[in-house]
Formats: C-alpha cells, structure tokens, sequence
C-alpha cells in the first residue's frame, strides 16, 4: 500500500501540500465571489481576478519558500516572536472562518435543500468540520487527495457534457469605466483572497518521494490560477450583464450541460463536489485557529486540550452564525466591513515576516554550523599533525638508535 | 481499549438520537408531499399577480398519463412568493420550483413590461437560469387548459420543442438569463416564442384504439420586448429572419417561388452560423449567414433525373429570400427602435462608451445594415 495513505507522522508531503492548495484556494473563489464581483466590476471581473491571482501567486512563492525550510512552528523562532505571528494568523483565520462558512450553509439551504433551515445545517455540518480539523493536518491532506479525482471527475463531466453559448465578446470593452471599478472589487473582497497564509504552520516532509515532488505545488498554483481565471472568463461569457444575479456560480453553470437537460436542472456531481471542497477549507481555516490558539497558550498542548479549544471555537462559531450573522447579506456585509483591513494587513504580512525570519534564522544556523564544520575542520588538522609529528618521532627512541 | 469502544458505541447511540430528534424537528415535506411546478404562467390582474402553476402529483404513482396526474391551481397576489405561498395552503403540500421546465407570460405582463417576477425568479435561485420563457397572447392561464398530446403535459410539450437540438426555422430559445442579458444589456431588447394553441388540431390513439382529440400547441411569431414593454410580434417571415441570425437553425425548409415557368422548389436547412461585425470607417454593421442546405422534397419528387442538383442559381435564390427576410426584420423592428440583432451590443464592444456619442440614442437610423449569406450545398 501507498506510503502517503499513512502520512508520516505529523508532516505532509509537497504532492498533498500541492492538493490542499488547489482546493483552498479554488472553493471559494467560485461560488459567490463572481456575483460579488460582477457587481463591483461587472465585466472586468475577469481582469481583477488575475490581478488577484498574481498577488495570491507571490504570496504562494514566499509560503512555499518558508515552509519548505521549515514550518513557522519548528524554526526555532523567539517564544515571543512566534506567538505574535501565531495571533495574526488566529486572527484572520477565525474572521474568515466565520465570513466564509454562510456561503456554505447558503448553499446547502439553497442548492441542496429548499430553504434548508441554517441551525440544523449548522448541528449537522460543524461537528464535521470540528472532527477533520481535530484529527489535524494529516487527515486533511489524506481527505484532499480522495476528493481531489472527485473534483477532477465532475469537472471534466461538466466541459465534456457542456451545452452553452460561451460569449466572449461579453468581457469587452475592457476598462470602459476606468480603472476604479477595478479598485473597488479588490478593496471590498480581500477576504476572499490570502488563501495560502495559514499554510505558514503545516510540516512538509523532509524526504521527497518522487524527483518530481518538489515541482508538484509550484504546478498546482499555476493549474489554480488558470482555473480560477477561467471559471471568471466562462462566468462571464456566459451569462455578461446579468451575472450579478447570480448566485452560487459554480452550480449554475453546472447545470449547462446536456445531462442535466435530460435528468432536470439538477447537476450532482457538481453540487456534491464544492461541498466537499467547502468541508476541506473550513476544516484547515479550524485546524488554524486550534492549532494557534493552542501555540499561544502552551509549547505543547495535548490532543485532549486541542479538543477542548475545537469545541469552543466550534460553540462560539455557531453562536455567531445563530444569532448575529444569520444570512448571506449579513455575512457579506461582515466581510466587507472595516474588519477586512485588519484581515488583509495580517494575511498579507504573516507571509512576508515569516519568511524574512525563516531565512535570516537559516542564515545564522547555516553560519553557525560552517563555524562549527570550521572549528572541527581546524582540530582535526591540528591533530593529524600532532599525529604526523608523532609519527616522524621514532618509537621507543629508534631514530636515535639508527643514528648510532 | 473497552472503554474506547464502549465510548465510541455511546457517541454513536448519542449522534442517531441526535439525528432522529433533529430530523423530528424539521418540517420535512416527503416527495408525495411535494407539489412539484412544471410550468409557471404569470398574468398581471390589476395590481396582482395572477400565477397559474401545473403541478406533477407523484401521489397517483405508477400511471403513465401524465395528463391524469397533473393538476392546475392559480392563485393571485402582490408578489410571485405570496402567489405560492397561497398555494401552499391551498394544497396542503410544499410547492417545489426547482423542475420548472417552463415559463409563461401573459400578454399584459409583455405589455406592461413588468419583469419584476422573473428578476425574483432568477435572483432567488427559485428556478433554473436555463428555464425557457415563452408568451402568448391573452392569458397565460389559458395555455395551461390546452390538451396536450398523450403521455406529456403543456409544459413539457412546450419545452420538449425549445430543448430539442433540432431547432426550426422561426424557432428561437430564450431562457431567463438570456431574457434578463438581453433586456439589461444595451440593445434593450429581448425576444420571446409566442405559443398558440389550435384546438382540435390532432387527434390519437389510446392503447385501448380510442381515438382521442388533442390540441396542437405551436410556436410560431416572435415577441419582441422592450424594457418598458412588448413593442411589436414579428410575422413567420421576420421570425425566420431573425431565427437565422440569433439560433443555429438546422431543420426546416426554404420554399422558393420563382417567375415565369421555372418551377418552385424547396431546400432543406442542415445548418447555419451566424456572426456579426461592425466597420467603423463605413458605419456598417454586417450580419454573415452561412447556410448549409440540401435537395427539399419538391425536388426529390419532380425530377427524375438524379444529376439535377441544387444549381448556382437555386443558390442565389435561396440566400436572397434568407437576405430579405433578414432584412425585413430588421427594417420592421427599426420603425419601433427595437434593436433585435443587438447591434448597441456589437458597437459598445468595439467602441465603448463613445458609440452614443457617434451615432446617438437613434443608432438604428445613423448606422448602414447590411446582410451576406452564404449558400452552402451539403
């Protein structure tokens, strides 16, 4: 059997970290994001997306850079320092979690179920989340690499069997209203966005597995982009001036195609798919907030104490969407507030800090350790010398004795 | 490791109480219990509306006449939601949107240019953005009395025609958000089906040999809707114009009459693609039409010899009768600024926002229209 269905130990491989990313960054982006943007950009929503994608493609780049040298957990940074960093990523984790699980609830009441009542989808869906997120990174790295061919399956059922009139002319003109509208979807919607921040904690397996391992998240980040883009640019030439009608994207251009004609405006294999995805992100964005919350706490905390701060911020999640953000205008509204600069500010700069300390710290440990190769280096000399001056010595005073 | 077990058997037992006490809770409506919308016809009655919906009762199971095992109810109200929100009550079962197959507009409604119930339709994601809408004159309740042939109901005869890939000439599809993109766009303009109803128009055989009258339910003209209302129905002619232009149209035929002694004839359409370009130095906006056609019947049939093939002057002849009725539409839909080839669209593409500046609110006039097609023999 595959190694990797095991993992090894409390670290994941670079093709797992390669599948996370593409679904935590995918999911999202592809339900109510284009009706929000159509509505800020209408047809240079496209055009944003790719502005988006490059900043989230840096923002990967420096990730992957940090971790592949080490987690932010094992650097060996100050207690101080780490926990700092940690607080960040609890903060916008936490925030994100809370603005992101309405679309899925939106969703599930909506798509799967007429008007499904939110507190039942909500007992139903968390103790889900709760569970994954506390049997931690290994299980969702397990968990992405089945779901991932599901994805692969519906998506390539989805353009084989597609029946619709893509439009492009629908993306043109580009720019007509200026740059502003641009400028506009980008400031409301950043928390749609800095996907790859809470990545900082995960552990990449040190040994890779194929010679190819190490190119596999690199890959997947360019398949997101393009994925990405290109649901946007479909969006649009399909449905043009009306997309911002739209909601839950990703379904309704599932029900083009001509499986649906003959079986009803229901696309399952489409529908099952983004939940899937849906369960993966929330429960990393949840393993996030336990594991930081647990860091800032203590050094080490026990499985039994990280079960404790799961339910807790699965008690206090569920009464924030029970009673303060009930619906998918208010969570909108939450995530476009003023909480989003904070978000942004925190998602942005973890990434960036992280890996000017990781790298500074490897700097010193790398200075540090030729020193000491040095140091080694120079006493073994010396004592191959001393030995070699012991050596020319005669034994037991034979020099002397040739010399008489 | 009992204690694990005998734990994890507790959860267990804890998480199916759970379920069943949850599942108690929830107002869960079984399938029978569902009254599952195949069609929706929206009448505007004063300042209500008036919504009739043909329902599919799964509760008489088993009988493969659809016609027995559907019902119609109407009821009115300010808005689409308390229309089936009465229903609901009315019925005592859960009225289920999400299989509608079609939608229907009554006349007023066009008339009026009231879209207020289909924009909730598509925002709420009551209904499917791919479900077709077509109209008719009168009351859109009145289409639901028709008897539609055996074995299928109004709505999915109606649908069956508009979903099919074989699309007729004079046949267009519009769906609800085709409908919303072209009344929102900037050509303002979205065109619909009329349905009429022949009664008496077929009849069939039972599977005791009972001959049974049905109604023949056709599409034939085109609304064509403006923003603030319907503006004009185009003839089967126009229709076929403009069916050309905005459907790939690949079944139907071509009469031809011709003058003097020259016998008519007919060709079959196979296919056609339309595309659309607008050249900024002359102003002139082209529509090219390819089509794709074979020997028609009337030529099957009168000529005996087998070499006689479509000639280059049957040709000419059949791409200047699609010219012209291309043409027609347009100049008909022109007179009531009513811009069905979306030309605004194809300038605004091109141009932005200057083309209002260039050519003014009254473009159809300012601008040279022009129709090429192109006659190809398969």
């Amino acid at each position: 059997m595959d190694k990797s269905l095991f993992t090894i130990g409390k670290s994941i491989y670079k093709r797992q970290l390669a599948v996370i990313l593409f679904i935590i960054s995918l999911s999202y982006k592809i339900v109510m994001l284009p009706k929000y943007m159509s509505i800020a950009a209408s047809r240079d929503s496209a055009l944003v997306m790719v502005v988006m994608m490059a900043i989230e493609t840096v923002m990967f780049v420096l990730v992957y850079a940090t971790i592949t040298r080490s987690s932010i957990l094992d650097a060996g940074f100050n207690k101080w320092f780490l926990k700092a960093m940690l607080a960040l990523l609890l903060f916008s984790s936490s925030i994100k979690l809370v603005a992101l699980l309405p679309e899925t609830l939106d969703y599930i009441s909506s798509i799967l179920f007429e008007e499904g009542k939110w507190f039942f989808i909500i007992v139903s869906l968390l103790p889900v989340i709760g569970y994954i997120a506390y049997k931690g990174m290994n299980t969702i790295a397990r968990l992405s690499e089945i779901i991932i061919w599901f994805v692969i399956l519906a998506i390539a059922f989805t353009v084989l069997f597609m029946k619709v009139n893509l439009d492009f002319a629908n993306l043109f003109p580009i720019l007509d209203d200026g740059v502003e509208p641009l400028g506009n979807a980008i400031d409301k919607h950043f928390l749609w966005f800095g996907d790859f921040t809470p990545l900082l904690i995960v552990r990449l397996a040190k040994e890779d597995k194929t010679r190819f391992e190490r190119a596999y998240p690199p890959l997947s980040m360019i398949l997101v982009d393009f994925a990405v883009i290109g649901f946007f640019v479909a969006f649009i030439a399909i449905y043009g001036n009306v997309a911002s009608y739209i909601d839950h994207a990703f379904s309704n251009i599932g029900v083009y195609n001509k499986i649906s004609d003959m079986l009803g405006g229901v696309d399952f294999p489409i529908i099952i798919v983004w939940l899937m995805m849906s369960i993966i992100k929330l429960s990393f964005l949840l393993y996030t907030v336990t594991e930081c919350t647990a860091g800032i706490i203590k050094e080490k905390m026990s499985d039994k104490g990280k079960l404790i701060i799961v339910t807790a911020a699965l008690v206090i999640v569920s009464l924030i969407l029970i009673f303060a953000i009930d619906n998918i205008d208010t969570s909108y509204e939450f995530a476009t507030s003023d909480i989003r600069y904070f978000v942004m500010a925190s998602e942005y700069l973890t990434p960036l800090i992280a890996f000017i300390a990781t790298a500074v710290k490897f700097k010193k440990r790398k200075e540090k350790v030729s020193d000491n190769s040095d140091r080694k280096n120079e006493i073994a000399v010396r004592q191959n010398f001393e030995i070699a001056e012991v050596l020319k010595e005669p034994a037991f005073g034979g020099k002397n004795e040739e010399n008489n | 490791m009992k204690k694990i077990i005998k734990n994890k058997w507790i959860l267990f037992v804890i998480l199916i109480v759970a379920f069943v006490v949850l599942d108690l809770q929830v107002k869960n409506a079984p399938l029978a219990n569902r009254g599952i919308v195949l069609g929706i016809g929206v009448d505007r009655d004063g300042r209500e509306y008036s919504v009739t919906a043909e329902f599919l009762s799964p509760s008489n199971g088993g009988v493969q006449n659809y016609q027995k095992n559907t019902m119609l109810l109407t009821e009115k109200g300010k808005t689409l939601d308390e229309a089936f929100e009465k229903m609901n009550k009315t019925l005592g079962i859960r009225v289920s949107l999400k299989h509608t197959v079609l939608i229907v507009l009554g006349e007023n409604i066009m008339k009026e240019g009231d879209y207020a119930p289909l924009i909730n339709l598509l925002e709420g994601n009551s209904v499917f953005d791919d479900t077709p809408i077509v109209g008719v004159r009168g009351k859109a309740q009145e289409i639901f009395n028709a008897k539609p042939p055996m074995y299928t109901t109004v709505s999915y005869r109606i649908s069956e025609t508009l979903r099919s890939p074989d699309i007729e000439a004079g046949v267009i599809i519009t769906n609800v958000k085709d409908f919303f993109r072209m009344i929102t766009c900037e050509c303002e303009t979205a065109c619909i089906p009329l349905v009429d109803v022949i009664e008496g128009g077929a009849s069939e055989t039972d599977n005791d040999g009972n001959k049974v009258e049905t109604d023949s339910i056709e599409l034939g003209e085109i609304a064509v809707l403006k923003r603030s209302g319907l503006k004009l129905v185009l003839n089967n002619g126009e229709s076929d114009g403009l069916s050309y232009v905005i459907s790939n149209v690949n079944e139907g035929n071509i009469f031809i009459e011709r003058d003097g002694d020259r016998p008519p004839f007919d060709v079959i359409i196979v296919d056609t693609v339309s595309s659309k370009k607008f050249d900024k130095k002359t102003k002139t906006y082209t529509v090219d039409v390819k089509m794709w056609v074979r020997e028609g019947n009337s030529m099957e049939t009168d000529i005996t010899d087998s070499s006689v093939k479509i000639t280059e002057s049957m040709k000419k002849a059949v791409g200047e009768t699609v010219a012209k009725e291309i043409m027609q539409c347009f100049e008909t839909c022109k007179a009531k600024q009513a811009d069905v080839f979306d030309i605004a669209g194809v300038l605004y593409k091109s141009m932005g926002k200057k083309y209002k500046d260039t050519f003014g609110d009254n473009y159809l006039e300012n601008i040279n229209f022009n129709v090429s097609v192109k006659i190809i023999v398969k």
